[in-house]
């Protein structure tokens, strides 16, 4: 009788541990992804509306959004300190090195393959990487170097039409002659057309192909800025100061200078437009599209700044993690970040006028008969190198504190050095095949 | 034995403190200056041996960054010590208001860098600057100051010296205030001039004081880059402004080039410890009190 009852009582006990163990392990593991991007608002504001809306299909899948400064830097030392998060958002000019880096986590082919992203996609989201495998998905992104960020109250105080897109070099510089203004001794106090802004060495890169000039040799894997094509480029930006007269390296660099209304026109990444509205909305800006410097040809853009999502190969919630991607990637998850910041997606079948005559994003509807003319500059490897050497070279012809030879050699020099020590570090690393 | 043993054991939490955060970061950086060190990973950092140096030695940025750092410690140094020195002297002299005066001489020694150095890249601005309005007003030619590439590390440099001028201000005071008054009578009895007396007296006994003054001076100097990163375009014109400190900011943070970087600090360690030596000896005090 009391072997029965400890036999009985033993069993109680297993079904009331089961049946309290049972619903736990029954239940989806609840898992919280961290997720970097960059710290303009557009972008974080972009995350979180998808976030939402996949943690509405996902609900044991909760993604925290946060904002860095100086992403780029901050997320190598994450890399380099082992406490990455989940996902970040690489800029395409260090996707190289974190592929190569083994930083990320390569998409398995039913997330997205390199065919479905050559099918979908814009050619520089797969140029990014150029390997058998994706590692980033892109987010709605302008194109950096698409054009001129006009001040609307100083074109219209000229009497000047605010054109979708300037024809001709000519008509631009028209208007920067009538746009700039002088004090009394003939000083510069507003310049019609500044183009004195870090990211802008793209620009350049575009007037040189735009000529037909090939500042890379693909069968080499060498720089060569001392072409004469590159001279009249790197020229005409000079002479916006010297012959022109519509800058002055007196003025601020092109960033601040619009801002504080000191410059009528800008080269400028496009992304200035959303950007300045959100912190100088007494400010009125618009976007022209920039012209070919070859009259009569067709502009070349840029897109060497992609912004990209990827996931830490070292994540504990990589499954997670790559669900997201999955959602990120569809033409739904696309159309909600795009409504928070404007820019072209990654996918090819948005690119449509109706999804561009919200007023938010019209400033891009003239882009879009240029996309099939974008190009993908690299990946050389130690590319912000590159464009930080090409930047203060500028800077410094500018500044007549180098001449323009002197600055194209030091150009050449300084690009080959910085793709030399990267190719030093990663021997394997695929040499970039440029589509002029 | 316990007493002999006693003073040390309470010295292990901060001797420790400084081995983990001092001692041992500097030991790694020299080991890092050798290496193309790959931040990402690791495993992909060669050992280069002293490559790093031979192109740093070849680098010109480096080399602008080098002379540039070496004329803002010199001017730093050789005109803020003697300017803080004179304004202490004639604060002294002062019978009455010498507090006041010294309230406002030290007011931007109190104030941030960061906020100072946005004030005076608007004074300096060539269009609209203040600087450049007087020198209209005198009837003298405007100056590009930050914008001119001739003139970009001068002009921030003047600025340290303005900002820097009440720190080593108060500390020559102190120092003055200290001098027991006798020497100076006596001095006098003797038949010594104002000059006289304070060259031949004064000076050699604020020897300690002036080599607290002149090393902190030059490490701060060396040290600068706050300044350079809010002053400047990104230590522009062109490279025209930088020095030693933003270039391994540059190099090491914004590139990742982190063994690059860490063999340029290298340099700069043994600048630092060289001048300060050579220092300690040349202004080596003779006389006490």
């Amino acid at each position: 009788m009391k072997r029965h009852a400890i036999l009985w009582g033993s069993l109680l006990c297993v079904i009331l541990l089961a049946g309290l163990i049972w619903p736990v392990a029954a239940a989806p593991k609840k898992v919280t992804l961290t997720l970097w991007c960059h710290q303009l608002v557009l972008h974080k504001n972009g995350f979180e509306r998808v976030a939402k809306v996949f943690t509405e299909k996902h609900p044991n899948i909760t993604i925290k959004v946060q904002p860095q400064a100086d992403i780029a830097t901050q997320m190598k030392a994450a890399l380099a300190a082992k406490s990455a998060p989940d996902m970040f958002t690489p800029r395409a000019e260090d996707m190289l090195e974190l592929v190569l880096g083994r930083a990320i986590e390569p998409f398995p082919a039913d997330v997205l393959s390199v065919e479905e992203l050559k099918a979908k996609h814009w050619p520089e989201y797969y140029l990014q990487s150029p390997f058998d495998k994706v590692y980033a998905v892109g987010i709605p992104d302008p194109i950096g170097d698409a054009g001129l960020v006009v001040n609307v109250d100083f074109l219209k105080e000229a009497g000047l039409a605010i054109p979708e897109e300037f024809e001709s070099l000519d008509q631009m510089l028209d208007y920067a002659k009538k746009l700039t203004k002088t004090d009394a001794s003939g000083k510069l106090i507003r310049a019609g057309l500044s183009c004195r802004e870090y990211n802008n060495s793209v620009f350049a890169w575009d007037f040189i192909a735009e000529q037909g000039g090939k500042f890379y040799d693909n069968a080499t894997g060498k720089f060569d800025f001392t072409i004469p094509e590159s001279r009249k480029a790197i020229e005409f930006f000079y002479d916006l100061h010297y012959k022109y007269k519509v800058d002055s390296v007196d003025l601020p660099d092109s960033y601040d200078a619009v801002s504080q209304k000191v410059a009528a026109m800008a080269f400028m990444w496009a992304e200035y437009i959303p950007f300045a509205k959100t912190i100088y909305p007494d400010l009125n800006f618009a976007f022209v599209v920039k012209p070919s410097f070859v009259k009569g040809r067709q502009p070349i853009f840029t897109h060497v700044d992609t912004w990209n999502l990827a996931v830490w190969a070292g994540s504990k919630h990589k499954a997670e993690a790559l669900e997201f991607i999955k959602f990120l990637k569809t033409k739904e998850a696309q159309m909600l970040f795009l409504e928070e910041n404007p820019g072209i997606s990654p996918l090819r079948e948005l690119a449509k006028p109706e999804y561009y005559k919200n007023p938010e994003r019209s400033f891009l509807m003239p882009l879009l008969k240029h996309l099939p003319n974008m190009r993908f500059w690299g990946p050389f490897g130690n590319d912000s190198m590159i464009k930080d050497s090409f930047y203060r070279t500028m800077d410094a012809i500018e500044h007549k504190s180098l001449g323009l030879d002197e600055g194209l050699a030091k150009m050449t020099k300084d690009a080959n050095e910085a793709v030399a020590r990267f190719r030093d570090r990663y021997p394997n690393a695929p040499k970039p095949k440029l589509q002029w | 034995m316990r007493s002999r043993s006693f003073p040390f054991l309470i010295l292990v939490p901060i001797a420790c403190w400084y081995v983990v955060f001092l001692v041992w970061p500097v030991i790694n950086s020299f080991r890092t200056s050798f290496y193309e060190w790959n931040v990402i990973d690791p495993s992909f950092s060669p050992f280069i041996g002293l490559r790093n140096y031979i192109e740093l030695l070849n680098d010109h940025v480096f080399i602008k960054s080098f002379w540039n750092t070496i004329i803002y410690v010199f001017l730093k140094t050789a005109i803020g010590v003697p300017l803080s020195l004179a304004v202490a002297v004639l604060l002294m002299r002062l019978k009455r208001g010498r507090d006041l005066h010294l309230f406002f001489i030290f007011l931007p020694a109190v104030c941030a860098v960061a906020a100072m150095s946005v004030l005076f890249r608007w004074l300096y601005q060539p269009t609209f600057g203040l600087f450049n309005t007087i020198l209209k007003m005198l009837g003298l030619p405007p100056q590009g100051f930050l914008s001119d590439p001739a003139q970009a590390i001068y002009a921030i440099v003047a600025t340290d010296i303005w900002q820097g001028l009440g720190y080593g201000t108060v500390i020559f005071l102190a120092g003055l205030m200290d001098i027991p008054v006798d020497f100076e009578e006596a001095a006098k009895i003797d038949g010594a001039t104002g000059w006289q007396s304070f060259f031949k007296v004064t000076l050699p006994l604020l020897g300690n004081v002036t080599l607290f003054v002149v090393v902190t001076t030059l490490i701060g100097a060396f040290q600068v880059f706050d300044r350079i990163a809010v002053m400047t375009n990104q230590g522009g014109p062109g490279t025209s402004s930088y020095v030693i400190a933003y270039f391994i900011y540059r190099y090491g943070i914004f590139h990742m080039r982190v063994g690059y970087a860490t063999a340029a600090a290298v340099i700069m360690f043994f600048m630092i410890i060289g001048l300060t030596l050579l220092q300690m000896r040349a202004l080596k005090p003779r006389w006490r009190y």
